[in-house]
């Protein structure tokens, strides 16, 4: 690899830097069908629960079914936009709380034909074929090895002009492979 | 540096598809979408009962109770979801991730020191502390350690050791990280 980085920056990773990560890869990680049909499942689930309700009625016990139905339906319909995320912030906060005593401070490097991590306790230098996709959001950028393994860079310790250097870094990679993420 | 700096076992650790699709499996029971399968399918055997309960009431005439025919259908998928189908695709999904991965098929040269083990290669070096670890499971072809911020997921292969190396990693385990240690079963061998 070079020796000279084109960009180079350190930083230390917060709580909030932390949860922005983890709320991105389950965004990533989740396929836009999926949410798609379990809106609209949800939604024709509550549609068929209340109009059996309003309209057929019935016994005690068929009124208990239509209304685990709209139940069954809100919850399907609200799963992705607040539920999972809900979920996702919590995990991601008690995870960073279980693990802060072994976050360091990071120094990263990026060169045109690779980039380096560096901490006290986890070294990475890889050269650019080694990335497998990109994904940046709004506040992260993921640089994946493979479909699991990422590194996270808060997009906080760059400048603008310093953004966009990383942007065409990963872009050039592949640019099919490069994702971005609205939050 | 607590642990001495003569490492108490040291090799070249080398991981296979199989191994490291027995570990997803066994990260994806403890912290993934598995986690919990039981308990999750639990939940639903108990609404497929009480809807069998409704359906039982008119007599079986699933006409009467269209809503709590299909939600017992669904039930009873999600209990087969929970129990069968997470697991199977977890391993296959852990096969998918080593075959996407340039690092993962890499050798590490493995240190194991009283207090923390370290892995490295050319392209990546890894120190964690079992302190750090959430899991630390042992099967009879793996280590499994489970933890940290960066690759959470950490594996051993036992065809890298001697039956000596196996065996006092694995005292060292149960003594050093005794919290966290199990020894478990590999599941099933695919053909």
């Amino acid at each position: 690899m070079e020796k000279t980085p084109f960009l180079e920056t350190g930083f230390l990773i917060t709580e909030e830097d932390f949860i922005n990560m983890s709320l991105t890869r389950q965004k990533y990680s989740t396929p836009k069908e999926n949410r798609l049909i379990l809106r609209i499942l949800g939604f024709i689930a509550v549609l068929c629960g209340v109009a059996a309700y309003i309209v057929l009625g019935g016994n005690i016990y068929q009124i208990i079914c239509w209304i685990l139905l709209i139940a069954i339906g809100l919850f399907a319909l609200f799963y992705y936009d607040v539920i999972n995320p809900s979920m996702t912030r919590k995990q991601a906060k008690n995870f960073y709380n279980f693990n802060k005593n072994a976050i360091t401070s990071k120094t990263v490097r990026f060169y045109d034909d690779g980039f380096q991590i560096d901490s006290d306790n986890y070294k990475l230098s890889v050269p650019k074929k080694f990335i497998y996709t990109a994904v940046e959001s709004k506040s992260t950028i993921l640089i994946y090895l493979d479909k699991n393994d990422f590194c996270f860079i808060p997009k906080r310790v760059f400048s603008d002009e310093q953004l966009k250097q990383i942007q065409d870094f990963v872009h050039s990679k592949d640019p099919d492979k490069y994702h971005e993420i609205v939050m | 540096m607590s642990g001495g700096k003569k490492p108490i076992e040291c090799f070249k650790n080398k991981i296979t598809i199989q191994n490291y699709a027995e570990a997803y499996r066994i990260f994806d029971l403890r912290h993934g979408a598995s986690s919990g399968g039981e308990w999750k399918a639990s939940v639903f055997f108990v609404i497929g009962l009480v809807m069998l309960f409704f359906i039982l009431m008119q007599n079986f005439n699933l006409a009467k109770v269209p809503v709590a025919s299909i939600v017992l259908l669904i039930c009873m998928y999600m209990c087969t979801h929970y129990i069968y189908l997470l697991p199977k695709r977890a391993k296959l999904n852990g096969e998918h991730i080593y075959k996407s991965s340039k690092l993962l098929s890499k050798p590490y040269q493995t240190e194991i020191y009283r207090d923390y083990f370290v892995m490295k290669n050319d392209c990546e070096y890894i120190r964690k502390y079992y302190a750090e670890m959430s899991d630390c499971i042992e099967t009879d072809d793996i280590f499994v350690l489970i933890g940290g911020i960066e690759k959470q997921i950490n594996v051993i292969s036992k065809e890298c050791l001697t039956e000596e190396q196996c065996s006092n990693i694995s005292e060292l385990f149960k003594k050093e990280a005794v919290r966290i240690y199990r020894r478990t079963k590999s599941s099933k061998k695919r053909k």
